[in-house]
């Protein structure tokens, strides 16, 4: 009895340990941010936001996350109208040569970004294709499509193709049919593919430092680099930023379109 | 059968896209690393770089360094995640939901973010070192040495084994385990006899994604491994980015990516054969 009632204790108290392992760096991050002193330290002596007004005066993070914040939404789009016409071209045909293809479409997940990064990076430059806004658009396109399709062919897959069958038979056209049949029932697919787009683009740093350059540096990178030379609370601050901005976009977005509408 | 054909049409320009834009040049690079231009103009095939490279002490050095660090990252994830996995299956799905969350939701911050963290954490100048100095107790290093990077990447890519461990062990049978434990077995039996078992597809998905996704990881071996702790993406990114040799750099990658997928291959036949042979013979 006293056995079981002690091994009933291990499992929460590991629990408790794991989340503090995972959950206490990044609230320790927050807290840092908000320091009066110069240096790395908790905030001893009272709160303070002088290192977000930093932020403000710095224009290098500020035109980073602009561009980040583009990026992530232009890469998202694309992907969504690619991802979305190439999950009904999955879905509707099960074919050994459709399976293959769908291999292929989930290839830049399992290419580490280090060979993808530079694949693109040198192949791209001996074509002459130096760019570097474009060049990570197409990458960070190419990254976030496999999670449009993962999830557009979930929620594909979970409408009855007979409803479709239905509205044809009654005269509807291909058309009539995707914007007023098979469209309105993806909704909740097409907004949890495109948000998770959006964040695996705005988030990504593997591809976007081979491709971004000094004057095209997104976010993450930027911080990167400078976290690379400096060790002080702008640091802290800018990764709160970062947070913010992506929890911020999903929410603005699940604003904008209404999530419990299309969830309804 | 018109219809067919036209939604099959569909997919061309996502296949296009990937295969133009991303495999193409994916497959050059692979290819560059085995052909070379000869004098006389022609391309021919030479292993020669991967002699170069294989021959390089720094770089077995590297390799073993890449490896022993991933692995170490799939046996700390895992022991962090499994018991944490157990303890869901008795929580109400309220409470397991509340969890899941709070432990998964780091997934969606940026590695650079959580990465940053520890820096801040344990850096020489970090939070940890200055607490202990204050208390008048010796600094201690567990950044810029491979203990840094491992408990980095194990933060970053441990709620990937959580949810690969979490698929497969919420789904088993509670009757089996209770079954066991009317015959006598300790939860401790169980656990180790009838969970971890039976979860083997979980615990290979979730070693397979975070080994692959450790071996080949830059940002974090950079911030928490400094300059001596050199990995095959960092000496990738420096080939490339720094000293411009891109078919050196090429060699790295296709080395790292042929390594890894090896490793991936034997432990799902390693998987296979224990879901063959069950562990009812020990």
């Amino acid at each position: 009895m006293r056995r079981a009632r002690l091994s009933a204790l291990v499992l929460p108290a590991w629990t408790s340990i794991v989340a503090v392992f995972v959950l206490g760096p990044l609230f320790m991050v927050l807290v840092v941010s908000l320091t009066t002193h110069d240096y790395l330290s908790l905030p001893d002596e009272g709160l303070s936001l002088r290192w977000y007004a930093s932020l403000l005066e710095r224009r290098d993070f500020g035109a980073a996350a602009l561009r980040s914040l583009w990026l992530a939404a232009g890469s998202s789009s694309i992907a969504l109208v690619l991802g979305l016409a190439a999950s009904i071209a999955l879905i509707r045909n099960d074919l050994p040569a459709t399976r293959m293809l769908r291999t292929l479409l989930m290839t830049p997940l399992f290419v580490p970004m280090v060979l993808s990064g530079l694949a693109i990076l040198s192949v791209y430059s001996t074509y002459g294709w130096s760019d570097q806004m474009s060049r990570l658009f197409v990458a960070h396109t190419a990254l976030t499509l496999p999670y449009v399709i993962r999830t557009l062919s979930a929620s594909l897959a979970s409408i009855d193709v007979r409803q479709e069958l239905a509205a044809r038979n009654l005269g509807a056209g291909p058309w009539q049919t995707f914007f007023r049949v098979t469209l309105p029932q993806l909704g909740p697919g097409l907004f949890a593919g495109g948000l998770f787009a959006f964040i695996v683009s705005f988030d990504n740093v593997g591809l976007s430092l081979f491709l971004a350059g000094p004057g095209s540096s997104t976010l993450p990178v930027e911080l990167f680099s400078y976290a690379s030379f400096n060790s002080d609370p702008v640091v802290a601050a800018v990764s709160v930023t970062m947070v913010v901005l992506s929890i911020g976009t999903v929410i603005v977005v699940e604003r904008l379109l209404g999530l419990e509408k299309l969830m309804r | 059968m018109a219809r067919r054909n036209m939604s099959w049409m569909l997919g061309l320009p996502a296949v296009i896209f990937i295969g133009v834009l991303f495999l193409a040049p994916v497959i050059q690079l692979l290819l560059s690393s085995i052909f070379e231009r000869g004098s006389d103009g022609g391309i021919h095939l030479s292993f020669a770089l991967y002699q170069v490279f294989f021959s390089d002490p720094h770089y077995r050095v590297v390799i073993a360094r890449t490896l022993g660090i991933s692995a170490a990252t799939v046996v700390a994830s895992f022991v962090l995640a499994f018991p944490v996995a157990l303890h869901m299956r008795k929580l109400n799905p309220r409470w397991r939901s509340v969890l899941a969350i709070a432990l998964l939701s780091p997934l969606l911050t940026s590695v650079v973010v959580r990465t940053l963290a520890w820096v801040m954490l344990l850096g020489p100048k970090g939070i940890m070192n200055n607490a202990l100095i204050a208390m008048g107790l010796d600094p201690v290093s567990l950044i810029y040495n491979d203990a840094g990077v491992i408990i980095g990447l194990t933060h970053v890519f441990f709620g990937y084994m959580l949810l690969c461990l979490m698929t497969s062990i919420l789904k088993l049978d509670e009757r089996l385990l209770l079954a066991a434990s009317n015959l006598g077995a300790s939860p401790w039996r169980q656990a180790w006899h009838i969970i971890l078992p039976l979860s083997t597809p979980g615990v290979v998905a979730g070693a397979v994604i975070v080994f692959t996704m450790s071996a080949s990881a830059y940002v974090t071996p950079v911030l928490l491994g400094g300059t001596k702790t050199k990995v095959m993406a960092t000496e990738i990114y420096d080939l490339a980015i720094n000293y411009l040799e891109w078919r050196e750099a090429a060699v790295v990658a296709c080395v790292l990516f042929a390594g890894v997928w090896v490793i991936v291959a034997l432990l799902s036949r390693l998987a296979d054969a224990r879901r063959i042979a069950p562990t009812g013979a020990r």
